[in-house]
């Protein structure tokens, strides 16, 4: 079926919808990734439907990782960037040119939404970017459709003590530097 | 061409809030698009497809996903029938609006490291005519006159099995997939396909 582009200026939340859709009802269909999800999802934010409406639409498509949905949507909501979702927009066009088609598991997926730093005020949103980066230049290293270049262990480390100790002296050193530059 | 009247949007809103599942919801949509003049059944080349900017909230499709399925295609026969049923939207009249979509099509041709079929950009609104009242065989006629002149007549934007037609336009157009190597189909079984295109 051919539709007309006058109807995608009448309605602008069709074609993301029939999109969803269709994953379902076609045959020959390619279910989403978290990536994509999470890319969807922040799309029909912006098309100005609530959590609620989102989640729902995303949950009639035919999703692998429908275990994944709450995860990504804390996900998007709370380390995307802000209003535009520029970091999740940024991440879905950095992995096109990996090609990436793996899923990252649903056990990833929930210690990048839900990993607490436990450091006061910091989200550390890149540091979860990065990570979620490089799980998607993973086509050459998966296992059964699932990106295995970090596990859960190794998205432990940034949040060591170790590290977040030497993270934030640096930090405040930095602070230091400018504060006393001229 | 007149707008969409507020009843036809009213109507397809109610029916995607609506409860049924996702599968009737569609065929209601598309049913009350159709009867409305909005929508048509077309038979449609790969070549003239490309990907709508919108999919997977914009990632649009993978090189690598494309090929992985076309050669799972490839491996039990490619089989028209199976394709039939997916959902295209024309390309904007607006030229600007058409601008960016292909402009959309060309950069994931370029990200894609030269696995995906090359967008001409010489594309046309011949879709726009598709909405006239005229028939399939002159649409196929202007669709081939187009395609003489310019190069392509690329005049559609997939809403499904944009990777099933990534594929097979890379396969028509001879480029290598991610492991270096062209697709590999006899000239028949890829000219049922691409040349002949399939039911939208």
């Amino acid at each position: 079926m051919v539709i007309s582009s006058v109807v995608e200026e009448a309605i602008p939340q069709l074609v993301t919808w029939l999109q969803l859709g269709m994953n379902s009802s076609n045959s020959i269909g390619k279910p989403q990734t978290e990536l994509e999800l999470a890319a969807t999802i922040a799309t029909m934010f912006t098309q100005g439907l609530d959590l609620a409406q989102a989640m729902k639409r995303a949950k009639e498509d035919d999703i692998k990782c429908q275990a994944s949905l709450e995860d990504v949507t804390t996900y998007v909501q709370k380390f995307a960037g802000g209003k535009s979702f520029p970091l999740i927009f940024f991440l879905a066009t950095f992995a096109k040119h990996f090609g990436n088609a793996q899923m990252i598991g649903q056990e990833l997926m929930a210690t990048l939404a839900n990993m607490d730093f436990k450091v006061p005020g910091q989200l550390f949103p890149f540091i979860r970017l990065a990570a979620w980066a490089t799980m998607a230049t993973g086509n050459h290293k998966a296992i059964d459709g699932f990106a295995k270049i970090l596990s859960k262990s190794d998205l432990g480390r940034p949040k060591s003590n170790q590290t977040i100790s030497k993270t934030t002296w640096r930090r405040w050193k930095w602070r230091m530097r400018t504060a006393a530059a001229p | 061409m007149d707008a969409v009247s507020q009843q036809v949007v009213e109507e397809v809103q109610a029916t995607m809030a609506g409860t049924d599942g996702i599968y009737h919801k569609i065929e209601k949509v598309l049913t009350i698009l159709e009867s409305n003049g909005w929508a048509q059944k077309m038979t449609i080349q790969p070549k003239d497809i490309l990907c709508h900017p919108s999919n997977r909230g914009g990632a649009m499709l993978s090189f690598y996903d494309a090929w992985s399925k076309g050669k799972a295609m490839l491996s039990v026969g490619l089989q028209k029938k199976l394709l039939h049923g997916s959902i295209a939207r024309e390309v904007s009249k607006k030229i600007t609006k058409r601008s960016a979509q292909i402009a959309k099509n060309q950069q994931l041709v370029k990200d894609s490291q030269g696995h995906l079929a090359p967008v001409s950009g010489q594309e046309r609104f011949l879709a726009s005519f598709c909405f006239f009242p005229i028939s399939q065989k002159l649409l196929l006629f202007l669709m081939l006159l187009a395609n003489t002149l310019f190069g392509s007549s690329a005049g559609f934007l997939s809403l499904s099995s944009s990777h099933t037609v990534a594929f097979l336009r890379a396969m028509e157009a001879g480029v290598p997939g991610p492991d270096g190597r062209q697709a590999e189909v006899s000239k028949a079984d890829g000219n049922a396909l691409t040349k002949a295109g399939y039911g939208w």
